[in-house]
């Protein structure tokens, strides 16, 4: 009994002594890169980002140790369960780097074994991102019902994330689209659906809470994007509805029976509509003005009938000039991009880069709502040589759906369901408009990143970048909210047809 | 049989409290073991910390945790029985001991009146739109006036007055706006009560505005307690729905029939279930079961309802169709909670449909519960190795199911 008992005392002291200490020791090397999760493996990275804390990709492994070196100097260590970069010391070696890259040398320890990977570059871009942070909405990827969604404000320089605004400051709310101006927080519209529904106008210090259903209109504003002078915001209005999947690994399809754009006038509350982008059987959505406020771009496709024809819906980009002076659209559309000429697929959320030089856009096989298409794609646009092309740099089999661009167009976010198919995440790109080649994305950083997205039961919505933090007083806006009074719109009707 | 008389006699107190544990017992294990299931589904209770330190961040945090720690039990409905009986008495004991403290002379009184905040209590917890952070939060608070109430001391007013001021923000962030009976315990003790009663109240009021200011909630439903009570019951669901919920899990068809005859189908939902059990019972042939999948969206008419119809369709091999029926349930519980049944359902439907990345991610989440661990568990190898899904004998028979089932729409 004795002899049993010890022998089974030195095998638990033996496994537990067997187990990785915490620095590496009797490393065996590989001539592999590490699977690390996020893949950060070459992705470029502005010199004011988080940390990129990583963790490695097998579940297995019980310790980590990272070793990070800078081509222009520098250097930094760390040494635990997965990568975590103290964050004073990430920024100077990063800032150090700036125009350069880092070397990360990875030691990953499993089963009391440790090895050490290839090392992997990070490219640090000479340009900045120009940016504070983003805003986003999160919420569950649900079908018809919703739990607690919110807007959020996160730093890209920190961990750090607030609220703007969540459900329960008025309970049973659904709020989203948050648009900013040009990432300028100065002005910024969002939506409250339920009970106390309004569109919410932020401008000049003010909020103004709209009346959320317009009777002339017919709906609700949806789909919002600011003209760039600040006066004006082109809206869609959509009858919005949704069918569901019984097979096909897919979920949902969400279509509009109908859906138009027009300019709203936030200065009189006038909708300004035309019968020029409100044609009659015709689904006119997504609308986006170009950066100098002279063209209103948007998608438009033939009414399809649901859901016999649901695949046969495909959006062609359009464009139609704008007078900022007489809030006037022009005489005649122009197609840019036609849907038969990309073989027939669907063009959606059309997005001009700043500087203007290029457009982004999705493409599905059908539809406009692509965050439910796992084929759905980036695309650039050139607006200069009109040529497209989709952005294979970035692009995955799974659905990459809504982006946008920083105000000085050298970086891109977009939402991707690359990582289970289900939930969407966050991914920032940078972008060199002298090729129109875009750089690996990069997933946005986390503390603990494996931890987090792992579980994390919501997805990132409509995200866009903000020049500041917001700092909005969530309280207050929860008591307007509640509160009945609303601002009626007009509407202006100008018929061309 | 003397011995016995003579022992009741000596203890009648006791004895009081454990025939009214029997009865509650008796009565949640026997007449409402679908309450207990019913309440346990509009959960996820994790055994970490962010869970832990999500529900400290805000006004009635500790009682919503305990409550929340004590439901999970309910998957066990005996377990569940057992922790509800306990609680009932515990909260007659304290009122006891409470009454006894505070003037009640006549022990048969204080015994008779300790009896009302148990049964208080045991109606709140019949209600369905009254989930566990109530009831925990009066037991707590019952026992914190307990504790004051027995080293009060009227020549020590100053003393005890700037205790319960400290006590009154803690407990209110902690228990949520019982804490106001704090504010009342000096007019049982001094004959200043009244006066340092209304100031307390005032530094309660105090509390409630200021938590405003803190966290993500109207002042009026802090005021009424965060998740002391849900507004709209009415999509939770009725105690009949959980009842054919309960047997349909079991898939104890024949008390499900045997029920149906007693109390018909209130809902949609429930004429399925029971459309199912009299198939499975041969009651029903294959061909009429399709009515099952009429009307898809108006058969969710509640939380209880899509758990139902989650079933279902399951039974059915409607993997998809199980799987919305499933998310809607989660996303219908009233406090923002999640659900760990509803996240095992969403499990077995990734498994089935091939989306192996989202099958890890939930059976990582389960596996921080106590009761779904284990499956959670067993389920990894066949995320891991997909190829063995198709040898295992539920799964692979779904997997083949949903690969033959032609794509069309439903509402």
């Amino acid at each position: 009994m004795f002899k049993v008992v010890s022998t089974l005392f030195v095998a638990i002291v033996l496994g537990l002594l067997s187990s990785c200490s915490s620095r590496p020791s009797d490393v065996q090397s590989v001539d592999q890169l590490p699977a690390i999760y996020p893949d950060y493996v070459g992705v470029t990275i502005p010199a004011d980002i988080a940390p990129l804390n990583f963790s490695m990709a097998d579940d297995d492994v019980s310790a980590i140790d990272v070793e990070v070196s800078g081509s222009k100097g520098g250097s930094m260590h760390v040494n635990g369960r997965w990568a975590d970069f103290d964050i004073d010391e990430w920024h100077q070696l990063v800032r150090q780097n700036r125009g350069g890259s880092l070397s990360l040398t990875v030691c990953a320890c499993k089963n009391g074994q440790w090895t050490r990977y290839r090392p992997f570059p990070v490219y640090v871009s000479p340009h900045t991102l120009g940016e504070w942070g983003v805003t986003y909405r999160r919420i569950a990827p649900s079908y018809a019902l919703y739990s607690h969604m919110g807007l959020y404000e996160r730093c890209l320089s920190t961990f750090e994330e607030k609220a703007l605004i969540e459900n329960t400051q008025s309970p049973g709310m659904c709020i989203n689209c948050h648009t900013a101006n040009r990432t300028n927080p100065d002005q910024y519209v969002f939506h409250v659906r339920g009970q106390h529904g309004a569109t919410v106008v932020h401008r000049s210090g003010r909020d103004e809470l709209l009346r959320a259903k317009n009777e002339t209109l017919g709906g609700s504003m949806v789909y919002p994007y600011w003209h760039p002078g600040g006066r004006y915001c082109a809206f869609s209005t959509n009858a919005t509805s949704q069918m569901f999947h019984t097979a096909q690994n897919k979920r949902i399809e969400v279509y509009d029976s109908s859906s138009d754009v027009f300019v709203y006038d936030t200065q009189s509350h006038t909708i300004l509509s035309d019968t020029l982008i409100m044609r009659k059987y015709w689904a006119e959505n997504c609308p986006a003005f170009s950066p100098d406020g002279r063209w209103l771009y948007f998608v438009t496709a033939r009414r399809q009938v649901y859901p016999t024809d649901y695949d046969k819906e495909c959006y062609s980009l359009c464009r139609v000039s704008f007078d900022e002076a007489t809030a006037k659209l022009g005489q005649q559309v122009d197609t840019l991009v036609r849907s038969q000429s990309l073989a027939g697929k669907s063009l959606s959320w059309p997005r001009p880069s700043y500087d203007g030089r290029y457009l982004m856009f999705t493409l599905a096989d059908y539809g406009y709502f692509t965050v439910w298409h796992p084929e759905s794609d980036l695309w650039l646009l050139d607006l200069q040589s009109g040529e497209s092309r989709p952005l294979n740099e970035v692009n995955t089999q799974r659905a990459e759906s809504f982006h946008n661009w920083s105000t000085n167009s050298r970086w891109f976010l977009f939402t991707s369901r690359r990582d289970d198919g289900l939930y969407t995440r966050l991914y920032i790109s940078s972008f060199d408009p002298a090729t129109g080649q875009a750089g690996k994305p990069f997933l946005l950083p986390q503390r603990n990143p494996r931890k987090y997205y792992r579980e994390l039961l919501y997805s990132y919505n409509t995200p866009d970048f903000s020049a500041r933090a917001i700092r909005p007083d969530a309280r207050e806006m929860g008591r307007k909210i509640d509160d009945e009074h609303r601002i009626d719109t007009k509407t202006l009707q100008k018929n061309k047809q | 049989m003397a011995n016995i008389s003579k022992f009741l006699r000596a203890h009648w107190q006791q004895a009081v409290s454990v025939f009214l544990g029997l009865c509650a017992f008796c009565y949640w294990y026997l007449l409402c073991p679908h309450v207990l299931a019913g309440r346990e589904q509009t959960q996820l209770f994790l055994w970490d910390w962010p869970y832990l330190l999500s529900r400290l961040a805000q006004p009635s945090g500790l009682a919503r945790y305990l409550g929340e720690f004590l439901t999970q039990f309910f998957y066990l409905v005996p377990l569940g029985a057992l922790v509800v009986s306990l609680l009932i008495v515990a909260v007659q004991r304290l009122s006891l001991k409470l009454f006894l403290r505070c003037g009640v002379s006549f022990r048969r009184l204080a015994v008779l009146l300790s009896l009302l905040p148990a049964l208080l209590v045991w109606w709140l917890l019949m209600q369905t739109n009254v989930p566990m952070t109530l009831p925990v939060a009066l037991t707590l608070q019952l026992w914190l006036l307990d504790v004051l109430s027995a080293h009060f001391k009227a020549s020590r007013i100053k003393l005890f007055t700037l205790l319960i001021s400290l006590l009154i923000p803690i407990a209110y962030w902690l228990l949520g706006p019982v804490a106001i009976l704090l504010a009342l315990l000096p007019l049982f003790h001094t004959s200043q009560g009244s006066l340092l009663s209304l100031c307390l109240s005032l530094l309660f009021a105090a509390c409630v505005v200021g938590s405003s200011y803190l966290v993500p909630y109207p002042l009026k439903q802090l005021a009424r307690g965060i998740d002391y009570y849900w507004p709209d019951a009415h999509h939770f669901g009725t105690t009949e729905e959980m009842h054919y919920d309960l047997l349909l899990r079991q898939q104890n068809w024949d008390a499900l029939v045997r029920l149906a005859k007693k109390t018909p189908p209130p809902s949609r939902a429930c004429d399925n279930a029971l459309r199912l059990a009299l198939y499975h019972t041969g009651q029903l042939p294959e061909e009429e079961l399709n009515a099952c999948l009429v009307e898809s969206q108006r058969v969710l008419s509640s939380q209880v309802s899509a758990f139902i119809m989650s079933e279902v369709y399951m039974n059915m091999g409607m993997v998809n169709m199980a799987q919305r029926a499933a998310f809607e349930a989660m996303e219908s519980i009233s406090n923002y909670n999640k659900s760990a049944r509803a996240l095992r359902r969403l499990t077995e439907t990734a498994v089935v449909t091939g989306q192996n990345e989202v099958a890890r991610k939930y059976i990582s989440i389960l596996s921080k519960t106590l009761f779904y661990r284990g499956w959670a568990q067993r389920m990894l190898p066949l995320v891991n190795h997909p190829e063995q899904l198709d040898r295992h004998p539920y799964y692979g028979k779904l997997r083949r199911m949903y690969a033959q089932t032609s794509d069309v729409f439903f509402i």
